[in-house]
């Protein structure tokens, strides 16, 4: 046995322990949150008397400047991140696979139209085209969710148009259509499973990216509205009292930078399991 | 005999855009003003070297890709006016089998799938057999086992692959398969195979073939009559024993003189043809052929042959396919 041999072996060991690793922190996230109402208690529960409490044992983070405790808010605020990643990736996907799909497989002056439209669509800087959505709008978590799966889903649009591309010069379309399939029955049943790995890696890191969106418009105070919580929303509360009570930041702060990396590594993990040229 | 298929006159182009910024769009004439018909029950074989346009003619057959000009009518209907709803039902009696086994079937897709679905689409899974029997049915017609309906198709080798290839193209009983190039993906030892079993379900259901391939050898156990294709225009099409008997054109010639013979003992009499197949975008002048053609003349060069009868069902394209005829019997004899 060679040592690059070992070495190969090694460096996939190292890949597939990060997706582990990764997948392990989205399944922790999960388990989190869903047991939240066993795990913690009432998280809008105001005890004046316990405000501002260092972390112990009675209080894992510590409580707010209400004594309201940050671990059980933490542990809510997590279904709203899950929410949040899922619902917007869910919808970005569906746009981005709907219109990728027709104009990779159609081809022509309605790919030009759709592609055109995605390049407008990548012009402007979402973040600002959010700002000015929910300026209009009331700023709830439901608008946030569709208003980040609007803005989010023209990468998912051009992978699915670049597989469309490649598929549909394969015979077993021609022999879709020669069967006597319709239009839409050859491209959602034939073609769209052989494009789907792509668009689950997308999706995967699509997640991370959703939770950061939401976190940063719940820190600018347009996002989820107290005394809803969220990291970002409780992140940016603990900010008066950060030189006293570091705790209120602190926790949120990790929370998403830890869900945040788990999506990342699980979905690069993904694409390497799918990835040939990573198998030999 | 009334023909199944009637092919009039049939054209397609293709246009070739450069990427370059203000750059010029070319067309390529993949299929140029071909007619030919084919009868119930016949196989006809369509001959010609890679890029000559035989694929194109298949897929235009079936209307899998839109005509330029010209017509195709199959059983008394003509195919380019079906309404796409018309076409679909249509489809039912028109099926293809394709060249290359591993991209032809849906690797997403279990072999169950891959049959049921032609029958579910033509409502041909409710005629008193279950689905299931018919399914384990075809698969036994073409040579597998029942026990391999579950299983995905990266699962089977080619040979077998091309075996459920021709059974889905089978299931909805049609009257014309067209088959593009079915056996030049597979090994020799299972070329033979895929053939018999070729001839076997068209006795069997009395199928007609439009059979695609690149060289003669493996048209001549099973095709009745024989069309050569050069350049996206028929050359010669004529029954198979005269194609091999008594060729009429030039390139025919050259084309059996390729075909290997396992005969230590033959000599090689033919040059092999020189130079490579002009671009169809920019063809030769009057006969596509005469740049490579050992009897070119001055008329080659301006006036393109048309294709007509020189012997009793034997259409040629050649100004000179007498010399040819002439020829090739004095070699059969020297050859005797």
């Amino acid at each position: 046995m060679s040592t690059d041999y070992l070495k190969n072996i090694f460096s996939v060991l190292i890949r597939n322990r990060l997706a582990f690793a990764g997948f392990l922190i989205v399944l922790s996230m999960f388990i989190l949150a869903g047991l939240a109402s066993i795990l913690g208690g009432d998280p809008g529960a105001i005890d004046v008397a316990q405000r501002l409490q260092p972390p112990s044992l009675q209080h894992l983070f510590g409580t707010d400047d209400l004594g309201r405790d940050v671990f059980t808010r933490m542990l809510f605020a997590a279904r709203i991140s899950l929410l949040v990643g899922f619902v917007a990736v869910g919808i970005a996907t569906l746009i981005g696979v709907f219109l990728g799909a027709l104009s990779g497989y159609y081809g022509g002056w309605i790919d030009s139209i759709i592609m055109r439209f995605v390049d407008i669509m990548l012009c402007f800087p979402s973040f600002f085209l959010i700002l000015a959505v929910i300026a209009f709008l009331e700023p709830s978590i439901w608008n946030i969710m569709i208003i980040i799966g609007l803005t989010s889903w023209m990468g998912v649009a051009r992978l699915v148009r670049a597989e469309f591309l490649s598929l549909r010069e394969r015979d077993f379309v021609l022999a879709a259509r020669a069967v006597g399939n319709r239009d839409g029955r050859v491209i959602f049943r034939h073609i769209l499973p052989n494009a789907m790995t792509p668009v689950l890696v997308s999706a995967t890191l699509g997640v991370a990216g959703a939770i950061l969106t939401e976190s940063a418009l719940s820190f600018l105070g347009i996002g989820v509205q107290p005394p809803t919580p969220s990291w970002g929303n409780m992140l940016i509360a603990g900010k008066q009292t950060l030189g006293t009570a570091w705790w209120l930041s602190a926790f949120p702060g990790l929370a998403i930078l830890i869900t945040v990396l788990g999506y990342n590594l699980l979905g690069e993990g993904v694409r390497d399991i799918f990835d040939p040229r990573m198998q030999d | 005999m009334k023909p199944l298929l009637e092919i009039k006159n049939l054209s397609k182009s293709f246009r070739l855009t450069s990427k370059a910024p203000g750059g010029k769009s070319v067309s390529l004439k993949a299929v140029d003003d071909i007619s030919f018909s084919i009868f119930p029950g016949e196989t006809l074989g369509l001959v010609g070297e890679s890029g000559c346009g035989k694929s194109t003619t298949g897929k235009l057959v079936l209307r899998l890709i839109e005509a330029d000009s010209g017509s195709v009518t199959f059983d008394d209907k003509e195919i380019g006016k079906l309404s796409s709803a018309q076409l679909r039902a249509e489809r039912r009696n028109l099926q293809m089998i394709f060249q290359d086994p591993y991209s032809s079937l849906n690797p997403r897709m279990r072999v169950r799938q891959i049959l049921a679905e032609p029958l579910q689409l033509h409502g041909l899974d409710k005629n008193g057999r279950t689905l299931q029997e018919e399914l384990s049915h075809l698969l036994e017609t073409v040579g597998l086992d029942a026990s391999h309906l579950d299983r995905y198709p990266h699962q089977f080798s080619g040979g077998q692959r091309q075996r459920i290839g021709i059974a889905r193209a089978l299931a909805v009983k049609p009257k014309l398969i067209v088959a593009d190039e079915p056996v030049s993906a597979l090994d020799v030892s299972i070329q033979a195979q895929v053939i018999n079993l070729m001839q076997d379900i068209q006795q069997q259901f009395g199928l007609t073939y439009l059979f695609i391939a690149h060289d003669l050898a493996v048209i001549e156990h099973i095709c009745d009559r024989v069309a050569v294709m050069y350049l996206g225009r028929i050359v010669e099409i004529a029954p198979a024993e005269k194609i091999y008997g008594s060729t009429q054109h030039p390139y025919t010639e050259a084309l059996l003189a390729a075909v290997p013979r396992p005969d230590p003992k033959r000599e090689r009499t033919h040059q092999p043809l020189q130079g490579e197949v002009p671009s169809p975008v920019n063809p030769p002048s009057g006969c596509h052929f005469h740049p490579r053609c050992p009897y070119a003349q001055n008329i080659c060069r301006t006036q393109s042959p048309e294709l007509s009868e020189k012997a009793p069902k034997h259409l040629a394209a050649c100004h000179f396919s007498h010399k040819i005829a002439s020829q090739s019997r004095t070699d059969q004899t020297t050859s005797q």
